[in-house]
């Protein structure tokens, strides 16, 4: 094996690239893999390098936050390995992949930048063809160019629905309503007002263009069920009490032929708990995720997390949280000393510590809610991969299960090609609940290398070096 | 359901053909696979294993594996991550694919 590289990032999206970023400003050469073909995460995900972009504000806000921060990147010198899959960590070493090829990479020091995903939750009908994230349908749509459906309903909660909401009915799509869980009260809203004037600015600005389009948005209601044979034909919503449980009797059906699913999301921390980092359940960041210091530093030294893998908290985080994390990888690899580190980082860790007090309230009002999972029906399918119903989790529970790997065990829920990333949330709240005990003691599934599906022709010939 | 192509915003790669369950789709260069297949208005990518129910694209991202299909003869490719090139040979998945492997 080569020497080890002083730093490496995975994850080429806003944390991964502001990290590098610093990170090449101090010194460094930052190795970043990312897994996609172009960087840029998921939320400046751009076209494909086969398409021309004619008209970048049509594609919306985030590509061009997206192609600036790009611009930094490679004024600073920062290259990217695209298309590159991590799919095992150890501590001082990455397995990596690309096509049929694989390497193990060493390291001196790691940040992990590895996003976030969709929260899946499940009701009847969730799995029919037509019914996508919102953030599927989001990215079909501005990566893409290609719309989900024509008549959309929007479900779930949170700020991400309103803009793809606004991003559908632009791109033609009728958009029949956008249903909002949560009910904000009037200190909610007032507190938000002390937030930071580019995220208001854009929250009032979707919400007052879906108003006048006529759009409606429910706010205390949901989709209880989506209906259709080979593909969603309509939805039943209903209104919510403020535990988010249905009120029986409220129900309604609406003709469509799209459902967007947007709960917030759900960190991705496959690669941290792979390495030993000591994790902490935390609801209102989307789950299980790494400790860390104010400076993204896990538990492991060396080893720093940063972006909505480190707890989801939104891209301008993302931004300043990489930038820490990239400098404190510098002092630590003795580029700066630690005053020089307080000096640079120190405007970001100001403008964390605002962003965090408005995030506190965004996620106060968009945190799960007990009634989130009591559309489950017995039939309705958790584990999407293997087949598991609600009835199948049940009956293992009254057996006297009281943990995800007897369900496991038993189920098969989690060994599935996604390898439980759908199934995992909903599991750890029904384990919870169903077996009387705080969601904060129910473990997990442990992530198996290879972390991502890779082809076995990789594994067969892994190289020397990295290419 | 035509018409799902958004012209605005890009100018789109040349377009050429896949062959998706032997019939001729139109597809351009970038599209995804799934992109290609729901652009044209279909939706079903692979039917389940145990309860042979359709599904599609659902998190667009390469995370839920549940756009898989048969491509080129590789069974379990994820639609949502696979490029479309000219006479690529796209089969809906049945199960793991495994009628469809040599």
């Amino acid at each position: 094996m080569t020497s080890p590289a002083q730093l490496v990032i995975v994850g080429g999206g806003p944390a991964g690239l502001a990290a590098a970023i610093a990170a090449r400003q101090a010194g460094l050469e930052p190795v970043v893999l990312d897994d996609n073909e172009q960087p840029g995460g998921q939320i400046y995900r751009q076209p494909p390098r086969a398409f021309a972009v004619t008209d970048p504000s049509s594609i919306g806000k985030d590509f061009l936050r997206g192609r600036k921060l790009f611009e930094e990147a490679a004024r600073a010198g920062v290259s990217v390995q695209s298309g590159v899959i991590v799919w095992d960590a150890k501590p001082g070493s990455l397995c990596c992949c690309q096509g049929d090829r694989s390497w193990t990479l060493a390291y001196q020091s790691l940040i992990l930048a590895t996003g976030a995903y969709e929260r899946p939750v499940p009701f009847p009908g969730w799995t029919l063809p037509g019914v996508f994230t919102s953030g599927g349908a989001q990215t079909l749509l501005k990566a893409q160019r290609v719309l989900a459906g024509k008549r959309v309903l929007l479900a779930g909660t949170g700020p991400l629905n309103l803009v793809v909401a606004n991003q559908l009915a632009d791109a033609g799509a009728q958009v029949v309503a956008v249903l909002e869980l949560a009910k904000p009260g009037l200190g909610e809203l007032l507190a938000m007002l002390g937030g930071p004037w580019e995220l208001l600015a854009d929250g009032i600005g979707y919400v007052a263009r879906l108003v006048r389009r006529g759009i409606p948005i429910l706010r205390g209601s949901t989709i209880v069920e989506a209906r259709g044979k080979e593909q969603v034909t309509s939805a039943v919503i209903a209104r919510v009490d403020k535990d988010w449980r249905p009120i029986a009797g409220s129900e309604r059906t609406l003709q469509v032929d799209t459902v967007c699913l947007g709960f917030g999301l759900v960190p991705s921390t496959e690669l941290s708990r792979l390495l030993g980092c000591e994790h902490r359940y935390a609801t209102q960041l989307g789950g299980a995720i790494p400790v860390h210091d104010e400076y993204g530093e896990t538990s492991l030294p060396g080893v720093f997390v940063a972006g909505d893998g480190a707890g989801v908290a939104g891209s301008l985080v993302a931004l300043e949280a990489g930038r820490v994390a990239g400098l404190r990888a510098a002092t630590r690899l003795g580029r700066m000393t630690e005053k020089e580190f307080l000096g640079r980082a120190a405007p970001s860790i100001r403008r964390l510590r605002g962003l965090s007090r408005f995030r506190a309230v965004l996620d106060r009002i968009s945190c799960p809610r007990p009634g989130l999972f009591e559309r489950i029906t017995p039939d309705t399918v958790i584990c999407r991969c293997e087949e598991v119903a609600a009835s199948d989790v049940r009956a293992v529970l009254d057996e006297g299960a009281t943990s995800l790997i007897e369900l496991k065990a038993r189920l098969r829920s989690g060994m599935g090609l996604c390898q439980g990333r759908i199934c995992n949330p909903t599991l750890v709240e029904l384990v919870a609940q169903w077996s009387g005990q705080p969601v904060e003691t129910v473990r997990p599934f442990s992530p198996r290398p290879p972390v991502k599906p890779i082809p076995m022709a990789a594994l067969l010939n892994p190289e020397q070096a990295a290419p | 359901m035509a018409g799902l192509r958004i012209e605005s915003g890009v100018v789109r790669g040349p377009a050429f053909d896949i062959i998706l369950d032997g019939r001729k789709l139109c597809a351009y260069e970038g599209e995804s696979v799934a992109a290609a297949i729901l652009a044209s208005g279909a939706r079903i990518l692979r039917v389940t294993r145990k309860r042979k129910e359709p599904r599609s694209l659902f998190c667009g991202i390469g995370i839920c594996q549940e756009c898989r299909m048969v491509i080129d003869g590789r069974p379990n490719m994820r639609a949502c991550q696979t490029p479309a090139r000219p006479d690529m040979v796209v089969k809906t998945q049945h199960g793991l694919g495994e009628d469809d492997v040599p």
